[in-house]
């Protein structure tokens, strides 16, 4: 069993004191940014991921994950006690969690979020260790074809899932992959968009742009929403935080429901985790007996969604470290932070990076697990993180934008490109164009050009290569069933709330 | 016509015209040679996509703001103050950033807090000058005493 085998490895990994330094401050940084709003896991990484370059690698990827999934658990704090989410991952937890909150149970509120997210998140990380070397070895025996048919098929379900419009989600699928064509070419050596700027040469960089579009824009749309806070009252003591038997026995089916649906759905690339916490809680009222109570604070509406947000991280990390395909934003930021380091996320990274790849899984075991632990007892300690004044963190996250920015290669004209990057951030939130396709399309784009290019070198420029092999014919075929799906029905699915 | 459509199809019409650019770069490059596929074959693919999707963008922006010519708006966009407040806060990030290669990055940033906080947030003098003074005082201690990260162009002069 490659999985067993492989999380014993992991273990010894996560388990050196260092490592697990960092995956408690990622665990750490995660819930506080999930509890904050206005600033989500994929800006944070995005700001730290410069600093984090000169770090031992282990240690920096265990860090950003945590904050990726711990950030799931903090979202639900505000969710229940402001009815705010604090990440789009908490909005659906907002309408019962804050029912419940309302009606004096807000301390079995956030217990049962924390444990609907420590055993979906637990659940979502099992099916992840054992699926990994699976999807892994398939993908072993794929060229350059195949992979051109894969990354085709997960740029098709981003514009299909993420954002409103699918024109407009393809339309930034399409600039993300300009921005990347922009520096040298990588076969040739030509130089391509460069407008004349020797500082263009290399390319523009993921993290300046993932920066300026999720940090500094998050800023501005912040500034723009004008959040106010307050905070129902939190329970004294610990045992104000334990739910009844009633209400856990409520909450049985939606714990594995969240699990499974929240990894299914994390798996695919542009599905948004607040679309696994929708379709979790919609299941779990159809399925209920009292659906009447949905709504009205009732547990296992709480406990679904809260589930299925955290599978579904768990969910997003299978595409990424075994295809080397992100599924989101955040996950990009990961794929990037691989790469900074000198690695290649795919079918090869379990065989070549054995001690990185379980050292993270087996990372993620114990991250759940101090999440669960943290979540509980600190929840009145993390709640006074939203009395923070904004009017000191906006321009505090700004200054760690610039530094992050010239982090990356010492440069100011970096930090000017983040400026522009941050403006069109915020124009694509006014205009309603998604950014997580912008960014999948740069990280996606270079990769796509490469495969496409060796694939028609590899049958001397005859495009049949691409739809001949079996393996390329069926997965173009289902992502052209993908892009025409919108055209064989009269109404859009309501896959994404608006 | 509605704002929103009138703002879809301007950004349509930039995208046309960000696709045409790059198909008319793109023509210049090689596109198919002896060895596949040439440096041009790629961004000639997506800019035609680009052209063509921005067109159907701009096409269905107009058809719908036929559509709804003379109801009342339905898009509830935010208050002009606060897309103000937001556009300031980009402008003066701009400035500090232009800035920041002649009075230094700690001066910049403080000279960013202090805008933030008296005019964007309506705080005290006092507190947006505490904050001027604490914010990159606090940047100093951990990115360059504690992490050791090179902070943008010189300390406090920007020489």
């Amino acid at each position: 069993m490659a999985g067993f085998e492989g999380l014993l490895t992991g273990f010894s990994v996560a388990m050196q004191w260092q490592n697990l330094f960092w995956c408690v401050v990622g665990c750490f940084l995660g819930t506080v940014i999930g509890i904050l709003p206005g600033l989500g896991p994929a800006a944070t990484i995005a700001i730290l991921l410069p600093l984090t370059t000169t770090m031992d690698p282990t240690g920096g990827i265990i860090m950003l994950s945590g904050i990726y999934y711990g950030a799931r658990y903090g979202g639900s704090t505000t969710s229940i006690l402001l009815n705010m989410p604090g990440e789009a991952s908490s909005v659906v937890s907002c309408i019962d969690g804050y029912q419940m909150a309302k009606k004096g149970r807000a301390g079995p509120a956030l217990a049962i979020a924390a444990i609907a997210s420590f055993i979906a998140g637990t659940i979502g990380i099992v099916i992840l260790t054992f699926l990994s070397p699976v999807l892994a070895e398939m993908a072993l025996s794929f060229s350059s074809p195949e992979f051109f048919a894969l990354m085709v098929l997960g740029l098709s379900l981003v514009v299909l899932l993420a954002g409103n419009s699918m024109l407009k989600a393809g339309l930034a699928t399409l600039v993300g992959m300009w921005l990347t064509s922009i520096g040298t070419d990588l076969f040739s050596a030509d130089s391509r968009f460069t407008f004349g700027l020797s500082d263009l040469l290399g390319g523009l960089d993921f993290i300046v742009i993932a920066v300026g579009v999720y940090a500094v824009a998050e800023i501005m749309t912040g500034i723009e929403r004008g959040d106010d806070t307050q905070l129902l009252p939190l329970p004294k003591g610990l045992r104000a935080y334990l739910p009844s038997w009633e209400e856990i026995k409520a909450c049985r089916f939606a714990f594995l429901n969240g699990s499974v649906v929240g990894f299914l759905i994390g798996t695919l690339p542009g599905a948004s985790s607040s679309i696994s916490s929708f379709v979790s809680y919609g299941i779990e009222k159809a399925v209920s007996k009292r659906p009447e109570m949905f709504g009205h604070g009732a547990p296992e509406g709480l406990a679904a969604p809260e589930g299925a947000n955290n599978a579904d991280s768990s969910g997003a990390f299978l595409p990424m470290l075994t295809l080397g395909i992100p599924s989101g934003g955040a996950t990009a930021m990961l794929l990037a932070a691989l790469i900074t380091w000198g690695y290649k996320p795919g079918p090869l990274f379990i065989v070549d990076s054995p001690e990185l790849f379980w050292g993270l899984i087996a990372s993620m075991y114990i991250g759940n697990a101090v999440l669960f632990m943290m979540n509980l007892p600190l929840v009145p300690l993390f709640a006074q993180i939203l009395r923070v004044p904004i009017a000191l963190l906006f321009p505090t996250v700004l200054g760690i934008s610039v530094v992050g920015a010239y982090a990356v290669s010492g440069s100011l004209f970096d930090v000017g490109t983040l400026v522009g990057f941050g403006m069109l951030g915020y124009l694509m939130f006014k205009l309603d164009f998604p950014t997580a396709p912008l960014m999948l399309g740069f990280v996606l784009g270079d990769p796509l050009e490469r495969a496409v290019r060796q694939s028609l070198t590899m049958s001397q420029g005859d495009p049949s290569i691409l739809v001949s092999r079996p393996i390329c014919a069926v997965i173009l075929s289902i992502a052209a069933l993908i892009l025409i799906s919108p055209l064989l029905r009269r109404k859009p699915l309501p896959l994404i709330p608006t | 016509m509605p704002l929103f459509h009138r703002y879809n199809a301007f950004a349509g019409l930039v995208l046309v015209a960000l696709g045409a650019f790059i198909v008319q770069q793109s023509v210049h490059w090689e596109f198919l040679g002896r060895n596949g596929p040439g440096v041009g074959f790629f961004p000639l693919v997506y800019g035609t996509l680009i052209v063509v999707l921005a067109l159907v963008l701009v096409g269905k922006s107009l058809l719908a703001a036929r559509r709804t010519s003379g109801l009342p708006g339905t898009h509830s966009g935010s208050a002009p103050g606060k897309v103000l407040a937001a556009v300031s806060v980009w402008l003066a990030f701009a400035a500090t950033v232009a800035l920041m290669k002649f009075i230094g990055f700690f001066v910049a940033l403080g000279l960013l807090v202090m805008f933030m906080t008296r005019f964007v947030f309506s705080r005290s003098q006092r507190f947006a000058l505490l904050a001027g003074l604490l914010v990159p005082l606090s940047f100093f201690v951990v990115f360059s005493l504690l992490l050791k990260v090179q902070l943008p162009v010189g300390i406090w002069t920007g020489v």
